[in-house]
This record gives C-alpha cells, sequence and structure tokens, in this order.
C-alpha cells in the first residue's frame, strides 16, 4: 500500500461507481478475482494503444493494442533493413499500476505469432539449379516487459508509455532465438 | 560519438560499394550471406570461418572492421554462417553435419555468387578450421576459385599427435627467442632440453605443465581481438544481422564435424592443391604453429606459393596486421 494512498492497483480498470466486487451468495471466494476481471472486461470499453516499436530499440516499426481488461491484442511490425520485414500477433496479460503524480507503471506477457511478410533474396539451390524462392520464415514468440509512462487526464490521449521488452522466438535453427525492443506510444480510451 | 556514428553508418554505402544480403537455400538449411564491398570490380573474396562453430558475419562487425575496410574499395569480400552458426535457418540432423555436407553449401553459395554478380575472378580465403574446410572445398572443386589464402592455417586439429608435435616445437622455438620474463623462458628451455629426446604424447603425464607453457605463450605474446565498442554497437543496434542470436547458438556442430574429420591427412592432401597460394601465419600462434605453415608451404603442388609471417600475431592475426593480410591476398588477383 502507498502511504499516499495514490496506488489504486487493478480498480485503474473499474469504471468508478459502476462496477463493484460480486458479492452472490454461494461464489467461491477462490472466483472472486475471475468474476472481476469478467465484469471489468464487460464494462469498461476497450482501451486502445499505437506505439513506435523498435526491434533492437533502431529497427523500426510500429503496434497497435487493444486492451479487455487485463487481457491484450496486439499486432505490429518492424523493419529489419536488407534482412527481412515482421508482422505479428500475440495476446496475454497486462497489468498497470497508477502512482502519485500520476505516474503509471506494469508489467505484461504475450505469446503469438511471428512471420516474415518480406525477407532477403532466397535462392534456392537444388541439384546444382539456382532459383529464386521465397524466403523468410514463422515462428511461435514469447514477450515479456515492463511499462512504465503516465497517465494525463487533461490531455486528449489517456497517457503515454515506454515498454521495454524481451521475446523469445521458436524454433530457430538451433532452439531459440531473442529480440530485444522497446514501444513507445500512446493510449486512448479506456478505464482510467 | 565514433560508437553513435557507426550505428548510423551501418547500411550506408558509398559509391560504387555495396553492402548485399541474401540467403541460400540447400538442403534444408538457410544460409545468410553478407557481401560488402566493390562488386563492380568483377573480383569477390569468399570468407571461410574458424571454428566451424565461428560466426561468420558476425565476426565481420567486430573483429574483421579494418581489414573489411582495407579490402574493400578493391574487391567484394563475401561472408556467410555455416549450418549451425550465426544466424543460419532451416532445419537439418545432426548426423547431416558432414564436412561433405559444408563443403557442397559452400558449392551451393558460390553458384549464386556467380548468378548474382558474375565476378571475373575468385579468391577462397579460411582461417583456422576455415583453411582445412577451404582445402576441402578445393579438392572437391579444383576450379571453381583462382587462388587461395588460409591463414592461421589448423591442418593438424584433427590429429591430436600431430597437433602436439607441431606444439611442442613451436614452444620451444619461441622459448629460445625470447629474452625478458627470464625465470619464465629458462623453465621452458629447461623443460624443452629434458624432453628434447623423448617429446610429449598423447599419452603422457605431464602435458599439463606443456598447455600451461603454451598458456603463457599465449597470453604474453598471441594477442587475442578485443571487442570495440563502436563495433559492438554497430554489430547489436545497426547490423543487418540478430547478432544476439549468434551468442545463442549452443555448438552443435563441432563435435560431428570434427569426428568426420578424424584421421584426415590434410598436410599430406594439400599436394592436390595448385592454384596460387599466400598462407599467412601468425608468429606467436600455438594453435597452428608457424612450423606447420611452413610444412604446408612445402606440400602445395602450386608454383605460384608464398608464406607471410605476421611478426606480432597470433591465432588472430585480423586485428594486428590488417593492412599486410589484404595486400597478400590482393597479390592472388
Amino acid at each position: 500500500m502507498d502511504p499516499c494512498g495514490e496506488v489504486v492497483g487493478i480498480r485503474e480498470y473499474v469504471p468508478r461507481g459502476e462496477v463493484t466486487l460480486p458479492t452472490a451468495p454461494g461464489v467461491p471466494s477462490s472466483m472472486t478475482p475471475l468474476l472481476f476481471l469478467s465484469a471489468v472486461a464487460l464494462a469498461a470499453p476497450p482501451e486502445l494503444s499505437v506505439a513506435y516499436h523498435g526491434d533492437f530499440i533502431t529497427h523500426p516499426g510500429a503496434s497497435a493494442r487493444t486492451a479487455f481488461g487485463a487481457l491484450e491484442v496486439q499486432t505490429g511490425t518492424w523493419w529489419h533493413p536488407k534482412n527481412q520485414t515482421v508482422a505479428y500477433l500475440r495476446t496475454g496479460p497486462a497489468f498497470r499500476f497508477t502512482g502519485p503524480r500520476n505516474g503509471t507503471w506494469g508489467g505484461f506477457a504475450h505469446v503469438g505469432v511471428l512471420g516474415a511478410l518480406w525477407a532477403a533474396p532466397t535462392y534456392r539451390v537444388d541439384a546444382g539449379d539456382v532459383r529464386r524462392g521465397p524466403g523468410g520464415d514463422a515462428w511461435i514468440n514469447g514477450v515479456a516487459g515492463l511499462e512504465l509512462g503516465r497517465h494525463t487526464p487533461d490531455a486528449p490521449i489517456d497517457g503515454w508509455f515506454v515498454r521495454p521488452q524481451m521475446g523469445a522466438r521458436f524454433p530457430t535453427f538451433h532452439g531459440m532465438g531473442l529480440d530485444l525492443a522497446v514501444e513507445i506510444g500512446v493510449r486512448f480510451g479506456g478505464a482510467s | 560519438m565514433r560508437a553513435l556514428a557507426l550505428l548510423f553508418l551501418v547500411g550506408c554505402a558509398g559509391d560504387g560499394q555495396i553492402r548485399d544480403q541474401f540467403n541460400v537455400e540447400i538442403d534444408g538449411a538457410v544460409l545468410p550471406v553478407s557481401v560488402r564491398g566493390n562488386a563492380d570490380s568483377g573480383k569477390l573474396v569468399v570468407f571461410e570461418s574458424g571454428g566451424p562453430s565461428g560466426p561468420g558475419i558476425a565476426e565481420r562487425a567486430v573483429d574483421y572492421v579494418v581489414f573489411d575496410e582495407s579490402l574493400s574499395d578493391e574487391v567484394a569480400i563475401v561472408m556467410y554462417d555455416r549450418r549451425g552458426t550465426g544466424n543460419a535457418l532451416g532445419d537439418y540432423r545432426d548426423d547431416t553435419l558432414t564436412m561433405d555436407r559444408l563443403v557442397e553449401d559452400l558449392r551451393a553459395i558460390s553458384r549464386v555468387l556467380d548468378e548474382r554478380y558474375n565476378p571475373q575472378t575468385k579468391i577462397l580465403a579460411g582461417h583456422s578450421f576455415g583453411a582445412l574446410s577451404s582445402q576441402r572445398y578445393l579438392m572437391a572443386h579444383p576450379d571453381d576459385f583462382d587462388g587461395w589464402a588460409p591463414i592461421a592455417p589448423a591442418w593438424t586439429v584433427q590429429d591430436q599427435q600431430m597437433q602436439l608435435d607441431y606444439r611442442f616445437d613451436f614452444l620451444c622455438r619461441v622459448a629460445d627467442e625470447q629474452e625478458g620474463d627470464a625465470a619464465l623462458w629458462e623453465d621452458m628451455r629447461s623443460w624443452c632440453a629434458e624432453n628434447a629426446d623423448d617429446p610429449p604424447t598423447v599419452d603422457s603425464k605431464d602435458l599439463d605443465t606443456m598447455y600451461d607453457f603454451l598458456n603463457e605463450i599465449d597470453d604474453r605474446l598471441g594477442a587475442w581481438p578485443t571487442m570495440e565498442p563502436g563495433g559492438l554497437v554497430g554489430a547489436l543496434f545497426g547490423s543487418h544481422y540478430n547478432f544476439i542470436d549468434t551468442q545463442m547458438r549452443p555448438n552443435r556442430i563441432s563435435d560431428p564435424v570434427w569426428a568426420d574429420l578424424k584421421g584426415m591427412d590434410a598436410l599430406g592432401e594439400l599436394a592436390e592443391i595448385d592454384i596460387p597460394t599466400r598462407i599467412i601465419t601468425g608468429r606467436y600462434d600455438d594453435v597452428a604453429p608457424t612450423e606447420l605453415a611452413v610444412d604446408g608451404l612445402e606440400a602445395l603442388s602450386s608454383e605460384d606459393a608464398a608464406l607471410v609471417e605476421i611478426d606480432d600475431a597470433g591465432h588472430y592475426p585480423f586485428h594486428i596486421a590488417p593492412f599486410r593480410i589484404a595486400k597478400t591476398i590482393l597479390e592472388l588477383f
């Protein structure tokens, strides 16, 4: 508990005055969080975010994300010059706390798929015959990261954020590949 | 500041220069190939990296920066990742990792280079294990390259006893040459004298003494490359390459390839090489000693063959004498 009384935790997603914790008789206490999250998801308009997505910071891309309560769905792309252009779709839980002076912090864990929309020229050599073939690859990936930012109640946007993150790709030639990335973006709508 | 400049300049190329990257798919593997330099010259230097687990393209961004730049006005330099290393993709089984498989991978890359750049002259260079693999390539495809530059050639690493014999000669020669740190060198000279008539064998119980001495030589004289911050930053953030993937890969290629090479008489088979050759060796290379390079020179059939010794270098001569090595390779064109 923050001594300033400003930490609201998961309540950030709750439209104030509209949702209360279920107290119906017969509901096991272990179900309470699930019911709570479901209620939030139904009651709150989806949150939308758009961001610069930099794979290894400097390989530029863009991402868009929506959140249904604590569940996020995100799509994006980045351009690794002369190597490949990657698109992805992923989903997973996230949390965000609002601290003193509207500072926000949180974290997320996503799983999804990656695919190369474009890859460097690929030549297939078969029995001495050289042919241009489709390049690129597809992977399953998991991504986890932190979120730092600020809630902006008086601005047209709901807030801004920076999300440093580490992703793991499967399968690569020998197992796992890593992607360091950062997203820098703004958030619209949703419950605040 | 230099690191920042590199960050933005990597990927840019001057007039007549290319920074090309493509993939070659062969027998289930997808091998990234990086070509930099003057491709309009019609001259290509294809580089076989060490290892066999050495990641070719990643090394270019760190160890070979000056060497690369010193050649790039005159020729285009080709580096690639072997299957099982670097950013190579695709599917394979460990039992497909034979030297013949690696040779045919390079053959596929060479065909693509012919189609993409139509070079007039191609030189094959190889460092350490790369000298061994490039030799095997030239034996299988003798007409594909116009010259050969084995650098720090590890022609005996598949034969432990032969390797010991050359390292013993190397150790005693270096000890004889030294004047400073008298106690250490004197200890080495005494040990060499004691063992001169009965050099260590793979079954010797005192091999640790020999390896300790070799490590002392390596520490004092065989300068290893250092990672320059600029090169590392450029490789991490600005290259056309996933540097972290390269470092993440476990080495599954060395054991099957070494097993496949066991019993190979690389020195004897050098007689099959008859194209112009420049052997480059570091004076303090304890892995592939100058003594071995000298014997390699004598074993070649080529009438145009020479040995260049880099005075201050160990097994990694590129950062010590990049211009000397570049000049030696250019002699082959």
